[in-house]
């Protein structure tokens, strides 16, 4: 077997945490069959061609969190939020599984317990030090109308 | 796995094609049935001269080498059960020649099924096996386990059209098999040998085939019976009218209530329902063909029938024999599609045996069965929840009966066309016989001496497989 | 050979099924390639369970063993050239079974070809596999080799037909390999790794096979070119049309000539003549299919054709083609040899060209005629020379050389499309695959013979003859 060691995965208490995709879809994670059908047109994995980036990997991504197999990680957030949501999966699925609403749901569960991707990180980091995610002081807010 | 070889890797095809991240090999782990297994790194190549690297290096650590399509296989046939790499072909996915004149294309392993069907259509030719996975299986994996689909009974399976292929061997040694021209008999026939050798053998890197010419017509007839032996007899008077269909799928009773509440179809009580199509380029013959065919199935007395005369009415009848599968899936947390193949005047039978697969397990598993009856090739598809002990347990034992039971002592085959993988490895001694699984042993050791090639699965390893946890 | 093997075989089969006549054996020496060599002994078992108990004795002692059909090979394929036992399997001719639900067959391997047909045509079904040798050639032998003929591009080669064999290995054990199942993917495929492997693995006992509803209509157009290329063009015209005709033959200028003379036909002058055939149940769509061959060919340019309407016309234009060979062999000074060699359909022409330029290069000491299956590329380039000329013997050889080394291959092609290795074609096979796929092909002789007994030292699969 394989000599990486983080299959350990989430204990049962941190998985709870995952309360979205716990709470819906902890059951469509299991009945996803693999076959792939969301997966060979995926803008996502046409772009970065790893099955982890992927309708399919998304999916499988889920699960391993649910069954404890897979823990956050920088790459796991690349991979989830690289989805951009087109719905092209939704379509394709035989089993009829809410395949967005299961991404949006790691997406949530994964944001809400602190794991960004560097730019949703860079947006928070502004909104607590700016009020606005645009990283500008807000007293210059009016400065453009002056420009005019 | 050791540093150093990680970093050979990323020499070999580049730091950006290998991934040992947790996710990655993750979602590397399972195929479409039950098992599971962990890689140490997920490595992409692009060029044949990669891969051969690659298995220069594999051979020299005896590293096991997993190649992988993308996935869909349904016995656990690219799962890495020894760790090691998952050789993912994807970015190996080029259409690299059409020879219009000689009728050849020459592709890459990771090209897609529908993707090469999308690109020959304008010429007016197609790849007729058609597996239901189509729209993602892969050249490569469908050479590895030698897919079939509907129009297998016409026009065969993968192999039939394959006329070479290049291959990598352990050690990195790339050979080519079988002949540019469509006839070849110089050697033993290694082509057929590495179809449906399910990656044990040797990774395909170019596979050189046929193309046939798309057809321009179809005609499509839909019985029910009320017996499926009725159904079983129209199935037979169908084979022996002197046509051959482009299609002949049945559906058992299970199937089609599931496929009609979920279409939304009001179907007729029946206990199977059953497609036949005709095809070909000349309308009077594809008309001819399906009355002969509609006159050999009304002798056996369906309860009721419809002759699809528009292209509307064609796409309804299929919709039931489509909607199968997709119905059946959103019934339960797992779904599990089995093959088996038995002599066709088995058919009836073995369907009926099927049926009471669940009785005994408790009604822990249900079963729906369909499939492609003019070859004999059937699919139960088992529904269960695998996260229960006692209902993955029963899925288990149903499957042993299924195989043991109904399939062996009709004559039949444990794999029509998914492949031996982890999931039937248990039972090729039974169908086979020790001897030829040590030929196949001896055939292996031939092309992968230290046994890096998708090891320790059932084929050719038989019940000596590894079956990993789940 | 020892006594006491001879003694053994015949406790085995019997006393009146092994011979040691020199007249037996000298029989047994050749099949119909120039080559021979003489057995110690010949053997007609009549059961698995003797062919099992010879094999045993023969891999205990070391014992070449020929399986051999009725010896219409073409390559040197059953010639005993180390001695030993010849396995004649003549009187395993039974046709065991035939389900006509399942349409299978079932036959033991001395059954002849036509004999199986003649069998089932009262039930309207017909194996495809049509060898020119059909009247003689038995299916074990149609195994050995997977024999092809003029129906292969519509109906595939003999391995397309075989769903399972009985084979008996060296040192007696039985396996069977495939499936009653019309698929399966259970093993690795054995089965077809036993077709064309020409006796060399081990000894085919029993065959199960599929068979196909016979047409029952056909329809034939003949044409005459005056160039290659247009022939050649038509040629890939009829294959790019969509139908996949049931026979597309070609024959080359001298073919034609030599039997038109035999024949007594008055053939038109022209460098290529091609027949198209179309077959079916349903005589519109042979019609449609005829009309669309024709379509495409004429626009090749051809000087003239004939659109067989009768069974009589239909019969005329195959005589011709028919006659090919017999002309050729009884214009021979005293050897025919047909060989055998494969291109890519569309250098056909290029082939044809350069094969009649091969008889100049060796001072015109042999003569071709050329014929074949242009549907797929597969040619019979017959060479006319007499064997017992040192000179001209040489010259043959040498004119093999040429074709496969010089044309065959460098086209890409195959050096045999149906006819087998045997001894002829060996030294091609390294030049063909290069010396690793032969390294893997002995490691699967290996496999299944380690004491190398079966059909020994044949080029399939050394590659290189030791002897
Ligand atoms: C919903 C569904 C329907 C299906 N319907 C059918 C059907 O109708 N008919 C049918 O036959 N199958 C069917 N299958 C099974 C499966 O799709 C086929 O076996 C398919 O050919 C696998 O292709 P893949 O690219 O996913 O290969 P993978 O699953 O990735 O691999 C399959 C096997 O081939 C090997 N392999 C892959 N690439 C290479 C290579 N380049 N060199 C050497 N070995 C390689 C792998 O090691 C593995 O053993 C179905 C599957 C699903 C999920
Ligand atoms: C005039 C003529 C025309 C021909 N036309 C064609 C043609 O159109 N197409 C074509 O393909 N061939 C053709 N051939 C070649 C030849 O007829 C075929 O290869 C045929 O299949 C050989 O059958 P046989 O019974 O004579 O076998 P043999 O010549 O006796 O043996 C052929 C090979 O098979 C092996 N073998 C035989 N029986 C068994 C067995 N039971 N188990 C294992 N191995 C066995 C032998 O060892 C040998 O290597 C032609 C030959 C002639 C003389
Ligand atoms: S929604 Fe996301 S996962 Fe689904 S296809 Fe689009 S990009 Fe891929
Ligand atoms: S299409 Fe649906 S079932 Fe198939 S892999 Fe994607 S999510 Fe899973």
């Amino acid at each position: 077997m394989s000599e990486v060691k983080e299959f350990k995965g989430l204990s049962k208490e941190e998985i709870k945490k995952f309360e979205f995709l716990s709470d819906k879809y902890a059951d469509d994670t299991f009945k996803c069959i693999r076959c792939s059908y969301c997966q060979a047109k995926c803008p996502s994995w046409e772009e970065f061609g790893w099955v982890s980036h992927s309708a399919r990997g998304r999916i499988q991504t889920a699960r391993g969190i649910v069954e404890g197999k897979l823990r956050p990680s920088e790459y796991m957030l690349r991979a989830v939020f690289t989805c951009n949501m087109c719905d092209y999966c939704l379509l394709k699925c035989p089993a009829g599984l809410p395949t967005t609403d299961i991404i949006r749901a790691l997406k949530h569960d994964l944001a809400k317990q602190g794991y960004y991707v560097g730019v949703h990180k860079k947006l928070v980091e502004r909104i607590q030090k700016y009020g606005n995610p645009y990283g500008e002081d807000p007293a210059k807010r009016a400065d453009w109308m002056k420009e005019e | 796995m050791r540093e150093e070889i990680l970093r050979e890797l990323e020499k070999i095809v580049g730091e950006d094609d290998v991934s040992t991240d947790p996710v990655e090999i993750y979602v590397h782990s399972r195929d479409s049935a039950l098992f599971q297994g962990f890689a140490d790194v997920i490595v992409r190549p692009e060029s044949t001269e990669e891969v051969s690297q690659i298995l220069k290096l594999a051979n020299d650590y005896k590293i096991p080498v997993y190649p992988r399509g993308s996935g869909t296989s349904i016995c656990g046939g690219p799962i890495p059960v020894l760790g090691g790499i998952v050789l993912a072909m994807y970015k190996m996915n080029r259409i690299i020649e059409f020879d219009r004149e000689n009728l050849m294309v020459t592709v890459e392993p990771g090209v897609i099924c529908d993707d090469l069907n999308e690109f020959l259509a304008p010429y007016g030719y197609f790849f007729p096996p058609d597996p239901g996975s189509s729209n993602a299986a892969t050249i490569g994996g469908m050479v590895g386990h030698n897919a079939g689909g509907m129009l297998a009974l016409k026009y065969g399976t993968t192999k039939d059209w394959i006329q070479w292929l290049e291959v990598v061997l352990p050690g990195g040694k790339v050979i080519r098999t079988g002949s540019n021209t469509l006839k070849s008999v110089s050697d033993y026939d290694l082509t057929k040998l590495f179809c449906a050798s399910e990656g044990t053998l040797g990774v395909v890197t170019k596979i050189g085939m046929r193309v046939a010419p798309k057809p321009k017509y179809y005609r499509t007839v839909l019985f029910y019976f009320d017996d499926l032996r009725k159904a079983g007899n129209a199935i037979v008077n169908v084979r022996s009218s002197g046509v051959v269909p482009a299609a002949l799928e049945i559906i058992d009773r299970i199937s089609m209530k599931t496929a009609g509440e979920y279409t939304g179809m009001d179907l007729p009580e029946a206990e199977a329902m059953l497609i036949v199509q005709t095809d070909g380029l000349v309308e009077e013959q594809v008309q001819r063909e399906i009355e002969i065919c509609f006159e050999a199935a009304k002798k056996a007395e369906p309860i009721e029938w419809m002759m699809a005369e528009t292209e509307e009415e064609r796409n309804k009848a299929w919709a039931i024999r489509k909607a199968c599968f997709p119905a059946l899936a959103r019934k339960a947390i797992t779904t599990i599609i089995e093959d088996m193949c038995v002599p066709i005047t088995k058919i009836p039978d073995a369907l009926v045996e099927i049926q009471k697969i669940p009785e005994r397990v408790n009604n822990l598993v249900s079963i729906g069965t369909y499939g492609h009856a003019g070859d004999g090739n059937l699919h139960p598809t088992f529904l269960f929840d695998e996260r229960d002990p006692e209902e993955r347990e029963a899925f288990f034992k149903a499957t042993k009966i299924l195989y043991d039971e109904v399939v062996l002592p009709r004559g039949g085959s444990i794999t029509g066309e998914h492949g031996i993988g982890i999931a039937r490895s248990k039972y090729i001694p039974k169908q086979l016989g020790k001897e030829t699984i040590e030929l196949m042993k001896g055939i292996k050791k031939v092309f992968d001496p230290n046994n890096i090639m998708n090891p320790m699965k059932g084929k050719p390893y038989g019940d000596e497989a590894i079956i990993p946890e789940i």
